[in-house]
């Protein structure tokens, strides 16, 4: 069954990046079907919800207050209902160790909070197109590493 | 020990000396002894003889009176004259007798003497008074002749006897003892000699030791005077019968007079801290099958003040030259040095804090000011796109002057947040391939590097111990800085070659020790700098040119060393205004 | 315990295509795995059926005929790539002779359908590849750059990073990791 438009879930605490968030895949022409939550615990809460329909890629902040990013992304990958989920990560700048980290821990895309709108529209246009690529062409996922 | 040696030689060398002489001595008093016992008998035989002579010549003598005598009265008839014919008769007798006492047993004098006896006897048989007739007169008077004659001839005989045995005897001891004189002498001269030696000897062993007893004397004292000025004493410990001799300092320390009380384990135990006793004890039970005590450090509480003072003992074992197992020991006041240490570990704790703190607060800083700058380039491009041309003129140029401002404070925190990271990270060193880092800083580059149209090239560059993340950024922030001081009108170039060097060969990094380095090069082909610059370009927000003419935060280079440093390496820099600039970097093996 | 198995999708696929199909009762013929011949004329109401059963198992009926060819396409440039034994040649010529049709027409209806370029397709299917010869076969970047026709590791770098945003070496260390933690996990 041919999805017609993309979920998409981002967990962030700051008003004004979720915010930007919305107003940028607004502008843009892909289908997509976007719900913010405020922080990590609100997140799994709502995935692990029964009236849920998991999203297709989260976005998800790192510094997050009750639960942080690495702690969810943890908690997702630890669970196999959320196997096919898509995680990007979506922070400001961190060390190279700790951006591999996140990989490590099973992400599989790190995105730098860009500071220009246009990027911000760039950057969530391609890993859209690239994930339906990804999921399109029956590649494997385990495999799926970007990073913007 | 040297001159201990030398001094058993010396008693050795005395001893031998002085029994030498000793027996020399012996040897002449005996040899004296000897001389002068055979003077003794030559005189008595002298004597002996002497007095025969005498008494035989009294002898002849008293009968030439009786002679006379008996002449005279034989003339005169005149008894007057029979006087010394009597007296002679007397005299005679008691010449033999003693003749023959001084004879003695000699046998052939004896028959001598006896053979005169008899012609004397036989002489006076012939002092008749009364004379039958001429004839007889005249036959007593041949006769006694003869006789006086034959008795002449025969004290002669015996004289001449004497004298001949005097003469060999005189001869003999000639013969023995000639020499004697001599060798008494020479024996003389020689002890005199080896008496001399030795006294030369002795007075010398005697004026060293003299000397030796001064240097000791002021050993001892500036030895007295070091142990109160360094704060310690000392002790020696016999091992058999474990008793102690302290030093007067040791007393000292303690608190106490010097030698005020009985110097033995019970007693140093009062002074020590409760705590302490345990090691204490310990440590000097085992002394005895260690043969030296390590070093311990205890705690005392001083008799007079009553303070608490740190103490530190060591002790050797010494073998003296009877066999005694002794330990010569020190103890050392080290409380000033203890509590010194104490506080400087303290300090080096506050600061160790301090410099975490503040290298955390560099960190949150740097990481903090990236989200509100974010946000304020973000609602700028937002403006930008919706916003700015309902701006009027001087609001959009003010608009531009905020984003070009926001866009340098961008760059500022980005390298700031680096400089940061150099220093945060854990310094868990492993092994790295420098050609995968270089690859991966040129992959990292490739836009900027495309976009210079610059070649870069390396091979074969070795293995370092280090920490992969910090290594790349090296490599990143040196050959971009390359690329961004690149000439405009020649494609940039930068070389990166590495070797192996020896510390001791390379003056430059003021190490002589054995230590190995990798020496990297990158040479590129930029625009140089003057060479008085070499080391100001390491340093924080050191720039070389207006952020005009080249945007830069003056950071990156003070990465560089700073990771360079984190390695425990060098980095030097080369240039010449337009002819390029040569990158050093020494990194240990 | 852990157990590596080697999967033959073809096989996979054709089996339970089969066992489904199978249920209908109607006659059919399996070409390959991505076209059945019904021998018998199907209802809508049947069609529906099946659609809605073949879904259930991934199974997409292409209703396009431009899908179709855009499928072919990339059918074939995974052929080219995974398939060790296809010769060195350029992929569009290489397209076009497989799929008699010329490279202009195909480039065109794939960049219509996709959005993307067959280029882009083909990088990223090689990037795929390489992927995979990093997690499963570990082979050097060397060995995988000469086994793609890559001209130097340099490239087959840059090019990775490109597409991925890392560079190959950082992706051999993650997937290093990431499999060590879940060997600890499993200990």
């Amino acid at each position: 069954m041919q999805k017609d438009f993309i979920l998409i879930t981002l967990a962030d605490d700051d008003e004004d990046d979720r915010m930007f968030f919305t107003d940028a895949f607004d502008e843009l022409k892909i289908n997509t079907v976007v719900n913010t939550v405020n922080d990590g615990v609100a997140l799994m809460d709502f995935l692990n919800a029964t009236e849920t329909i998991l999203p297709n890629i989260i976005f998800l902040d790192l510094n997050m207050p009750l639960k942080s990013g690495i702690e969810c992304l943890k908690e997702i990958k630890a669970d196999a209902k959320f196997k096919d989920i898509v995680i990007a990560i979506y922070s400001t700048s961190s060390s190279e160790e700790d951006i591999e980290n996140t990989f490590v821990l099973g992400a599989n895309i790190y995105i730098k909070k860009p500071s220009h709108f246009g990027k911000l529209k760039e950057v969530l246009s391609e890993v859209v197109t690239i994930n339906w690529q990804y999921i399109t062409s029956g590649l494997d996922k385990d495999n799926f590493l970007l990073r913007m | 020990m040297m001159f201990k040696s030398k001094l058993f030689d010396s008693i050795g060398y005395i001893r031998s000396v002085f029994l030498i002489a000793f027996f020399i001595l012996i040897f002449l008093a005996s040899i004296t002894y000897r001389h002068i016992k055979e003077l003794d008998k030559i005189s008595d035989s002298i004597m002996n003889t002497y007095e025969i002579s005498i008494e035989l010549g009294q002898l002849i003598s008293y009968i030439k009176d009786a002679e006379t005598g008996h002449r005279g009265y034989v003339i005169t008839n005149d008894s007057t004259y029979l006087e010394p014919f009597i007296n002679a008769r007397k005299n005679v007798n008691l010449t033999f007798q003693t003749l023959n006492n001084t004879i003695k047993s000699d046998s052939i004098k004896q028959d001598q003497l006896m053979r005169i006896y008899d012609l004397v006897d036989k002489r006076f048989s012939y002092f008749k008074n009364n004379f039958s007739s001429k004839k007889e007169f005249n036959d007593d008077f041949k006769n006694g002749k003869i006789v006086m004659d034959s008795l002449r001839r025969e004290v002669n005989n015996m004289l001449s006897n004497e004298n001949k045995l005097l003469s060999s005897k005189d001869k003999l001891y000639k013969y023995n003892n000639s020499n004697t004189p001599l060798i008494v002498f020479s024996t003389f001269l020689i002890s005199i000699l080896i008496l001399g030696l030795g006294y030369i000897r002795i007075i010398k062993n005697y004026n060293d030791l003299i000397n030796q007893n001064i240097r000791l004397k002021i050993f001892d004292e500036s030895s007295k005077q070091a142990e109160i000025l360094g704060k310690y004493g000392s002790w020696l410990l016999n091992i058999e019968d474990k008793t102690f001799s302290y030093s007067d300092n040791k007393f000292r320390l303690l608190g106490c007079q010097p030698q005020s009380f009985q110097a033995n384990l019970e007693n140093l135990l009062n002074f020590i801290h409760p705590d302490d006793q345990e090691i204490f004890v310990e440590a000097f039970q085992e002394i005895e099958e260690k043969e030296f005590l390590p070093l311990i450090h205890y705690r005392i509480i001083k008799k007079d003040t009553l303070e608490i003072r740190h103490f530190r003992t060591a002790g050797k074992i010494f073998i003296d030259r009877l066999g005694n197992k002794n330990i010569i020991g020190t103890t050392q006041d080290i409380t000033e040095d203890y509590n010194k240490t104490q506080l400087i570990e303290v300090r080096n704790k506050e600061l160790e804090q301090n410099n975490k703190e503040l290298m955390e607060f560099n960190h949150v800083a740097s990481h903090d000011l990236q989200e509100p700058l974010r946000k304020i380039q973000t609602f700028i491009s937002r403006i930008e796109d919706k916003e700015k041309e309902h701006l009027s003129e001087t609001g959009k140029s003010y608009f531009e002057k905020i984003q070009e401002a926001s866009n340098r404070m961008r760059i500022l925190i980005d390298d700031l947040l680096q400089y940061s990271r150099t220093n945060r990270s854990e310094k868990t060193f492993e092994n790295i391939d420098l050609n995968q880092v270089a690859s991966n800083a040129i992959s990292e580059l490739s836009e900027n590097i495309a976009e210079k149209k610059a070649v870069i090239n390396f091979e074969k560059l070795h293995h370092v111990q280090g920490i992969q993340f910090q290594l790349e950024q090296l490599f990143i922030n040196i050959i971009s800085n390359s690329l961004k001081y690149s000439k405009t009108d020649e494609a940039a170039v930068i070389i990166i070659t590495s070797k192996k060097v020896k510390a001791s060969k390379t003056p430059k990094l003021k190490d002589d020790s054995k230590k190995e380095y990798i020496k990297i090069t990158f040479k590129d082909n930029g625009l140089g700098f003057e060479q008085e610059y070499a080391e100001k370009i390491f340093l924080l927000f050191n720039r070389l040119h207006g952020k005009k003419e080249y945007p830069g935060t003056g950071v990156g280079l003070a990465i560089c060393k700073k990771i360079v440093e984190n390695h425990k390496g060098y980095i030097f820099a080369k240039g010449k205004p337009n002819a390029g600039a040569v990158f050093e970097i020494y990194l240990p093996v | 315990m852990k157990l590596f198995l080697k999967t033959d999708s073809l096989f996979l696929a054709k089996k339970i295509l089969e066992e489904k199909l199978d249920t209908f009762h109607i006659k059919y013929n399996l070409i390959n795995t991505n076209e059945i011949l019904f021998l018998e004329n199907v209802d809508a109401d049947t069609y529906q059926k099946i659609a809605s059963v073949l879904n259930e198992y991934g199974f997409e009926i292409i209703e396009n005929q431009k899908n179709i060819v855009v499928q072919k396409i990339k059918e074939t440039i995974i052929e080219m790539i995974f398939n060790e034994e296809v010769p060195a040649v350029k992929s569009s010529v290489y397209l076009a002779e497989k799929l008699d049709l010329s490279y202009g027409y195909l480039s065109n209806l794939f960049s219509e359908v996709t959005y993307t370029s067959i280029e882009n397709f083909i990088i990223i299917q090689k990037i795929e590849y390489v992927k995979k010869l990093i997690t499963h076969h570990n082979l050097t970047l060397t060995e995988i750059a000469f086994k793609l026709n890559y001209s130097s590791v340099a490239h087959l770098s840059s090019q990775f990073k490109n597409i991925t945003g890392i560079t190959p070496s950082a992706f051999q260390r993650i997937i290093k990791k990431r499999s060590e933690i879940s060997n600890q996990k499993i200990n």
